[in-house]
């Protein structure tokens, strides 16, 4: 992996578990994990992480404000309009995947995931 | 000091252990125990009286925070106290449960190691609850203070009992 | 790993009562499309979290539960009574599998486990039509979802797929604009392929540039609009690169990207069609800078960088938030035990102050008084904030008695509905958690002795299902939580009995209605004549009545027959503090709990003390009689000093007494007779039974100003000890005389 700088991941889940899963395999693999428990928590730290994340991971099924929201709205804001979103759904239908497409979303894993595969997501959109 | 240490010596006289215990006095008697147990030494003051309390106990105190029983060591071996007695001092211990209590004394004579394999065991004679054994340190009889039973009283046990109080305050 | 499935436990202890409450929301027929997405997330949350600890038997279950609640969310089952009692069983063993794996449960029944399995396949079947599942009969879990238990050590790559065929891949693609709007990037996908080209074939991975669109001065470049295409040329490196990977590298973006890819026959550089335009090869010599076509990134920026943020765009950020809902972090729950000990701490330091200051007589000092009471009232509110952060909705324990209740009843062979009120009531946390024992038992004693069988209230013309009503709300600063049933009431008579044979009472005893009642929370009593498997297991009512008593409330029933029994517990809102009134009392200094306080008055001596037959002392408030308790009688307070002695004597001799009404929750009042009333204050509870045994008539002690011990009265076991041995008939009668 290039050393220039540790790469920031924001993960949103509202799952203790997946958000956990996650970090342990993204600080194994040597990341700077940042998470938000829904989408509004993902906004929050979105808006104040300093420095800011450089990839997204959000899961979609989420209360409060979903995923689908979430990519809506970090679109719409200026400075992330092209922060790379993937988004963590076991929804393996492709109209989900289409939607979060058309809403701007980068990419998506299927879970269950290994690390290999979220590590793989990550690079793919940030080396 | 702070450190969890059991109360009571092992009276079992494994081996040649050697025990570090504190001597103190009532009366004119020397009593003992492990100086691992003890938490801290303070001055006497006047305790907070508590209702219906057995005729030993001389109330409760404030020790950073936390209620601590006082009980008249004299009173509770039923052996007379020093009179006028200025120099009295309350022993902190602490239990295995982290039980705390205080022992009203009439003085902390000093520090001695006590090799298990010399306690002998006490008659048994209406004393064998409040102590454990008794040691000969040069001239002078030495009783160890069973301090488990001291602190199951104070809890309500019996001395056998395992009944739990339930405390749900913090 | 072990701390991931620690948090996965605690989350599916939070998950399980959601999806408890939604289900009970189905039932009543108020579901929302929310309610079922949320349970159905549940179901999602606890299947995703357990593949990802290979825990298969849970994923199986709840990978089974998930695909039945997909049919209600997607409205082809409607929900019905019978939907919903499959779905409420199934969560029983969803439940008991998460105890299962946590090693908290026993090995579920897996007889239970294809029992429940196969109902919520016929709910899957009334949604999908019956010939879908048919497939999944032998392995529920459909293929595409496969639990992959989560590797943490290292990553391990797959082994490359063997390819014949030699040769390279030329594979050309075109983005469109779109693929930069969802954040990606082309040089994300060179550097993808590039990626999967083992370390000795690099020399083969070649790239260009197709240019062509690009306008002739950089000025023009519209800044997100795709122009550029590529050529790349990758090397099949004896057959661990496929084609499959390469179309993995387009996954993401297959249709934003038009994509070909062509073998070719040989090796090195091909050009893929295009070679008329001069490569765009970043010389190998750049370390980790990738080698597509890039030159044009530090100057333009076509591929449009994210990391620019200036800061006028703050304000769309800022727009964009959505603010109807306040946000959550999540503490840990010792940090805030920590705050609110030290807000304890610092109550006492307060007082402390002001005692110091008073002794010193700087209180003649107005500035210094008003920065004292705003600092009084800061501390004040700080802990009201503490506290609030520790107060929780009861629904959390309201959730779990469905369960109980439908436990008990099935076992009883009963038909009950628990109805839930007030579940959105504060309390703090500690209290919650105490309060789920007593609470399953007194629910559980509910079905056994409260609600009839079906027969019998069929036969007493009732409607077959009984109800049992579970409320909690607020009262003068204190919680209450009643437990009320429809049942038959309490058979007084048959509890006296009982307390007879046990030798509870004298069998001449004269008992009111209400101390016949409270007969059910003397130890060892229990009305069941044979020990049921709900209400046995040798934990009487006794044990509850102590148990809410530990936790400074009250348990105290009403009961009419044949219409029910209401059992009602009245809990402080807090355990950490209290309003106090401080009392003074044979030279020792009390704490009388404000809410339990209902005035203060002097009684004159001997004109306005009455005697009643049994030689109790009463006096007259309004109409009432209310008899004394001489405070320091009744707690055995020592005669101290000869001075205090002296002093204390000719208070109680004077031809006044200073007494202070007090009332427990059932509305009990008695008088306690002190020396002086001190202040009113707020006082950190601190426990005496950690080191000390329980003191009847004290329920707790602080510790005042001074760092002297005070005593907290239990004035409702106080109340309740002096209204026992007291004549209430005499009482009565004097009352009347009086009017």
């Amino acid at each position: 992996m290039s050393e220039k700088k540790t790469v920031r991941v924001l993960t949103v889940d509202d799952s203790k578990t997946m958000l956990g899963v996650l970090r342990k395999a993204l600080v194994d693999a040597g990341y700077d994990v940042l998470q938000g428990g829904d989408g509004i928590e993902g906004l929050e730290v979105l808006e104040t992480a300093d420095p800011s994340p450089d990839v997204i991971i959000s899961d979609i099924n989420m209360p409060r404000m979903d995923g689908f929201q979430f990519i809506e709205a970090v679109r719409a804001t200026e400075r992330f309009r092209h922060l790379p979103i993937i988004c963590l759904t076991t929804e393996t239908d492709q109209e989900k995947k289409t939607k979060a497409r058309s809403l701007g979303a980068t990419g998506w894993i299927t879970k269950p995931f290994n690390a290999e595969k979220l590590v793989w997501a990550i690079r793919r959109v940030t080396a | 000091m702070d450190e969890k240490q059991p109360v009571q010596p092992d009276t079992d006289g494994t081996a040649g252990h050697k025990e570090q215990m504190i001597i103190f006095v009532i009366g004119d008697q020397e009593y003992c125990i492990p100086i691992l147990s003890i938490k801290e030494i303070r001055e006497y003051e006047k305790p907070t009286y508590l209702p219906h309390c057995l005729p030993y106990v001389e109330g409760a105190i404030n020790i950073r925070g936390n209620i601590v029983t006082v009980v008249n060591l004299a009173k509770y071996l039923d052996v007379p106290a020093q009179t006028d007695n200025e120099r009295r001092v309350v022993i902190v211990i602490e239990s295995d449960e982290q039980t705390t209590c205080g022992l009203l004394v009439d003085g902390v004579v000093g520090i001695t190691d006590i090799l298990l394999s010399d306690v002998q065991p006490i008659s048994v004679e209406g004393g064998a609850a409040e102590l454990s054994g008794l040691v000969t340190v040069g001239e002078r009889v030495i009783r160890i203070l069973q301090l488990d039973s001291v602190i199951s009283q104070l809890l309500g046990q019996e001395a056998a009992g395992t009944a739990t109080t339930p405390t749900a305050l913090s | 790993m072990d701390d991931i499935l620690k948090i996965f436990f605690e989350e599916c202890d939070e998950l399980l009562p959601e999806l408890e409450r939604g289900l009970g929301e189905l039932s009543d027929d108020d579901a929302s499309k929310e309610t079922i997405n949320a349970i159905f997330r549940v179901a999602h949350s606890i299947k995703g979290g357990a593949a990802s600890f290979g825990l298969e038997r849970l994923v199986r279950f709840a990978h089974t539960y998930e695909s039945a609640l997909d049919c209600l969310r997607s409205e082809t089952v409607v929900p019905n009574d019978e939907i919903v009692r499959i779905f409420f069983s199934a969560m029983d063993v969803l439940s008991d599998l998460v105890a299962e794996a946590k090693g908290t449960g026993d090995t579920v029944d897996d007889e239970r486990i294809d029992d429940n399995i196969k109902k919520l396949k016929s709910i899957i079947e009334m949604g999908n039509g019956p010939e879908e599942p048919a497939s999944s009969e032998t392995s529920p879990v459909p293929e595409n979802f496969e639990p992959v238990a989560f590797d943490f050590g290292g990553f391990d790559f797959d082994e490359p797929e063997e390819n014949a065929e030699g040769g390279d891949f030329s594979v050309q693609f075109t983005p469109h604009s779109d693929l930069y709007v969802r954040g990606d990037d082309a040089r994300n996908l060179l550097l993808g392929l590039k990626e999967l080209v083992p370390e000795e074939h690099q020399d083969g991975f070649h790239v260009v540039c197709d240019q062509e669109k690009l306008p002739a001065s950089l000025n023009e470049l519209p800044a997100e609009e795709a122009l550029l295409s590529w050529t790349v040329t990758v090397p099949q490196a004896d057959g661990q690169v496929t084609e499959e990977q390469i179309r993995e590298v387009f996954d993401w973006v297959d249709d934003v990207c038009d994509l070909t890819i062509t073998t070719t026959g040989g090796n090195g550089p091909d050009g893929g069609g295009d070679g008329s335009l001069p490569p765009l090869e970043e010389e190998p010599a750049s370390e980790e800078e990738p080698p597509p076509a890039q030159p044009q990134k530090e100057t333009v920026a076509p591929t449009p960088a994210p990391k620019v943020a200036p800061k006028e765009e703050k304000k769309t950020a800022k727009h964009v938030k959505k603010a109807e809902q306040s946000p959550s972090i999540r503490v840990d729950l010792n940090r805030i035990s920590m705050l609110m000990d030290m807000v304890g701490e610092m109550v006492i330091g307060q007082a402390s102050l002001e005692s110091v200051l008073e002794k010193s007589g700087a209180l003649d000092n107005q500035e210094l008084l008003k920065s004292l009471s705003v600092m009084r009232s800061l501390t004040r509110d700080i802990q009201d904030a503490v506290m609030a952060v520790r107060a929780q909705p009861v629904r959390s324990v309201f959730q779990r008695m469905h369960r109980v209740v439908r436990e008990a009843s099935n076992l009883a062979k009963k038909d009950i509905a628990l109805v839930l009120e007030g579940e959105e009531t504060e309390i703090d946390r500690t209290l919650i958690e105490n309060l789920t024992d007593p609470l399953t038992h007194m629910l559980r004693n509910a079905v056994d002795h409260g609600v009839e069988s079906p027969e019998k209230r069929r036969e007493a013309g009732k409607s077959e299902q009984g109800t049992i009503w579970l409320s909690a709300y607020h009262r003068s600063g204190r919680i209450l939580i009643d437990i009320k049933d429809d049942g038959g009431g309490i058979n007084r008579e048959r509890v006296f009995q009982i307390a007879v044979q046990k030798g509870i009472v004298a069998p001449d005893a004269q008992l009111t209605e209400d101390e016949v009642n409270e007969l059910i929370f003397a130890p060892g009593f229990s009305t069941a004549e044979k020990v049921s498997d709900l209400s046995g297991r040798g934990v009487g009512m006794d044990v509850v009545k102590q148990a809410i008593q530990n936790l400074g409330g009250h348990v105290s029933i009403k009961s009419t027959p044949g219409e029910g029994t209401l059992f009602s517990l009245s809990l402080p809102l807090t355990l950490a503090v209290l309003d106090g009134m401080l009392i003074e009392c044979r030279g020792s200094t009390m704490v009388v709990p404000v809410t339990s306080v209902v005035e203060l008055m002097t009684v004159k001596v001997p004109q306005e003390i009455h005697v009643i037959p049994d030689g109790t002392r009463v006096i007259l408030v309004r109409g009432r009689c209310i008899p004394l308790i001489y405070l320091a009688d009744a707690l055995t307070l020592p005669w101290i000093e000869q001075k205090e002695k002296s002093a204390a004597k000719r208070t109680e001799q004077e031809d006044q007494l200073i007494v202070l009404i007090v009332e427990n929750e059932a509305g009990a009042r008695a008088a306690l007779v002190v020396d002086g009333i001190r202040d009113q204050a707020q006082v950190v509870i601190k426990s005496i039974e950690k080191n000390y045994r329980r003191i009847e008539g004290i329920s707790a002690a602080t510790i005042l100003g001074d760092g002297s011990v005070s005593l907290i009265l239990d004035i409702s076991t106080l109340i309740a000890a002096t209204t026992k041995r007291v004549d209430t008939r005499a009482m009565e009668q004097l009352v009347r005389n009086a009017a």
